[in-house]
């Protein structure tokens, strides 16, 4: 698009010093090179989205490329209370079974405390075409709270789950003779999604009674310890924890991992609702969450002060201080 | 459904604006900002009091592992409010009479440990002695080497930092299970923290171990001692502090007739950084009065070092007793050579000290009554006499040595 700009200009120049007529060429430049830049810049997605519709026009939605074999397919029925169409009737298509209807719903409260919708962010994270626009929804996704209380529609919180979790395998190749590898270009996807299946698993409360949890607990396949991740501290943190919360009892080695702080934070924070769960239910806080805030605590340098203050939160939850709803909602504590 | 796709693939380039998108498409009506319930120092104060409601006289056992539990999380976080919290948790541990066995003296490690671990804020003693029954049972008791190590390292710091001289001097520290532990414990293998912990505690102890006359321990174990403090000290970063306490313990054992013949000479490397020592030590205020350092030093066969030594007593030349000086003279003039760099040598404290103390006098008018400057030209006036009395001498060994 520069380029359009700005040649026309260069072009104008070069004719004006030649003796052309200055302003009759340069208009008429101009013009050409608005047209072109369009199409350099719309060209791509509309040719993509033609040959689509002619000459593929059942093509069923992306679907999971790389997913170990599953013995029983995910039970997208119980899911399928919201698995309809737009028109509300029922679809032919089974892979799309999991799609949401693009209805205007809220039902979620995002951390500035506004109604979102979550069936539509479901919706459009079922329905985006690359892995750009799907991380940029997944990272959405953590500005959403999942909780049971702020958010009514289990529906919606199931497929994304489930969504996000099959984004995750997306980015990594399985060929069953080794463990599972990280494909070029997709850590982004990857580390976006373990996040957010993550979150919506903390927060949404989900335990291993969930059918939804059971069905991924059958076909998962320890990610923690590919070795295509033994450089990337923060991924590796997720995955490790995506393992554990699918009943994969691997400790996460904390000390190893150089976090960035940023997504210290991050984790401190999603780490804080998963002790609070599990003092709610009467459960001892998981090994993972307590190793998590040791580590953090006896860190040099300290971390970041609203990491303290989630990590002393979880000591406050583990001798039974009560912890106020405002210290779940808020990311930065001070 | 094109639309949508272009639209999509488009934004999927600019991430930002998408996100602000998504946020029109979907937020309906703001609710409210959420805050937090209250700031970091009041949930750690309600956490620490919270702990010390655990540890109380009407918990129960399963109360008191949590609250173990919690500790161990707690006490490693290196902030004021943590480390004032535990240490009131600590003297609440040692003085309970309901906690008892492991129990207590695990709670007490995790509890000191919050107390001592950080460098930049320790809360003071006011009474050593919970600490020193606590260190005695470490010393006492095998652990995990990693725990005893731990809780060792706490007490050391503890004694050595957030006590005092006088304070340490009213209890007994020549007990054989303090030696003897302290001499084990003082290995470059250990933590760094341990035995740098230790050499703080040996320059507080000097004065009991070194300066009373009693053998503490026998020739092997001295030497053992003095070989790992000469191991650490090539070790070691030679900070300020570090080295004001290796030439306390260095001049502790120079006085003491039973430690000096086995001071190696590398240990008196650190006399390098003998400017930043206070003249007030105990250590060096005895070793500067006692006649018998100057012919310990002699008998190396390097002679720098008693030269060095002899530089220094001739700097305090005014403060020596009659004897000291008696004796620095006589050796002066069988050690120190007619030339240059001998004089050169021995003259260098003076010289020293005399350029640091006109520096300082820059700072005020010259006819200043201020304390400190009063002080300033007493110290001049005393190195002036140090340095004429030395001249005659060394006139006499040059006149000597051309005749």
């Amino acid at each position: 698009m520069a380029l359009a700009v700005l040649s026309p200009f260069l072009l104008s120049q070069i004719l004006a010093k030649t003796g052309q007529s200055f302003y009759a060429i340069s208009g008429v430049v101009t013009v050409a090179f608005f047209i072109l830049g369009f199409i350099l810049a719309w060209g791509p997605a509309l040719l993509h989205a033609l040959v689509t519709k002619v000459f593929h026009p059942h093509t069923p939605p992306r679907t999971v490329r790389h997913l170990p074999p599953t013995p029983s397919p995910l039970p997208r029925q119980e899911v399928g209370s919201f698995s309809s169409a737009p028109g509300g009737g029922k679809t032919h298509d089974s892979t799309a079974s999991l799609t949401v209807a693009p209805i205007l719903n809220p039902v979620g409260v995002d951390y500035q405390g506004n109604l979102t919708d979550a069936r539509r962010l479901a919706w459009m994270l079922e329905r985006s075409p690359d892995s750009g626009t799907l991380s940029t929804i997944l990272q959405f996704i953590l500005e959403v709270l999942w909780t049971p209380d702020h958010l009514q529609d289990a529906d919606s919180s199931n497929a994304t789950l489930v969504r996000s979790y099959e984004l995750l395998w997306e980015a990594f190749d399985n060929d069953y003779a080794t463990r599972p590898s990280l494909l070029r270009g997709m850590r982004g996807q990857a580390f976006a999604a373990a996040k957010a299946f993550i979150h919506i698993f903390i927060q949404g409360d989900y335990t291993s009674d969930n059918s939804v949890v059971g069905a991924l607990r059958d076909r998962h396949i320890p990610l923690g310890s590919s070795s295509s991740l033994k450089d990337d501290a923060d991924l590796r943190s997720v995955v490790g924890i995506v393992d554990n919360l699918l009943g994969i009892r691997r400790p996460i080695q904390w000390a190893e991992l150089r976090l960035t702080s940023s997504h210290r934070l991050w984790l401190s924070h999603i780490l804080l609702y998963r002790a609070w769960y599990a003092t709610k239910h009467g459960l001892r806080i998981p090994d993972d969450v307590t190793e998590f805030v040791k580590h953090s605590l006896s860190s040099d340098p300290r971390p970041r002060l609203a990491v303290v203050a989630d990590c002393v939160l979880v000591v406050g939850l583990i001798i039974g201080h009560p912890l106020h709803e405002a210290d779940l909602l808020v990311l930065e504590k001070t | 459904m094109v639309i949508r796709y272009t639209k999509l693939t488009f934004l999927s380039w600019k991430r930002r604006e998408f996100i602000r998108l998504l946020r029109l498409v979907c937020v309906c009506r703001p609710k409210r900002l959420f805050l937090p319930s209250q700031e970091l120092p009041s949930i750690l104060q309600k956490v620490s009091d919270k702990l010390k409601v655990t540890f109380g006289p009407t918990t129960t056992r399963t109360d008191i592992e949590v609250g173990l539990r919690a500790l161990e999380l707690f006490s490693p976080l290196c902030l004021h409010p943590v480390a004032d919290g535990c240490q009131a948790l600590f003297n609440e541990v040692m003085k309970s009479t309901h906690l008892t066995g492991e129990i207590k003296w695990k709670a007490a490690r995790l509890a000191l440990h919050g107390v001592c671990k950080w460098d930049l804020y320790m809360p003071l003693l006011s009474d050593a002695n919970d600490i020193i029954t606590f260190f005695e049972h470490t010393l006492e008791s095998p652990y995990a080497e990693e725990e005893q190590d731990m809780a060792l390292q706490s007490a050391y710091r503890a004694l050595a930092y957030a006590a005092n001289r006088e304070m340490l001097d009213q209890y007994d520290m020549k007990k054989r299970v303090i030696v003897d532990g302290t001499v084990a414990a003082f290995d470059h293998q250990k933590p760094f923290q341990l035995w740098k912990a230790i050499l703080f505690f040996l320059d507080v102890v000097e004065g009991q171990w070194f300066n009373s006359g009693v053998e503490i321990m026998d020739e092997e174990k001295r030497r053992e001692l003095i070989r790992k403090l000469a191991d650490n000290v090539e070790r070691i970063e030679p900070t300020i502090d570090v080295i004001c306490a290796i030439l306390s313990v260095l001049f502790g054992m120079a006085n003491s007739p039973m430690w000096r013949p086995h001071l190696p000479i590398k240990l008196w490397s650190a006399m390098g950084g003998f400017p930043a020592l206070p003249e007030t030590t105990p250590s060096f205020v005895r070793c500067r009065n006692n006649p018998d350092v100057i012919d310990g030093l002699r008998a190396y066969e390097d002679k720098s070092v008693v030269k060095f030594w002899m530089g220094i007593l001739w700097r305090d030349w005014v403060d020596l007793r009659p004897e000291v000086q008696a004796r620095l003279v006589e050796v002066t003039r069988e050690v120190v050579g007619p030339g240059a760099e001998d004089q050169a040598l021995i003259s260098a404290a003076i010289v020293g000290t005399h350029q640091q103390l006109s520096q300082h006098m820059e700072k005020f008018r010259p006819w200043s009554i201020e304390e400190e400057a009063l002080s300033c030209r007493a110290r001049l006036e005393k190195l002036e006499q140090g340095r004429l009395k030395l001249e005659g001498v060394l006139v006499g060994i040059s006149s000597k040595g051309l005749s």
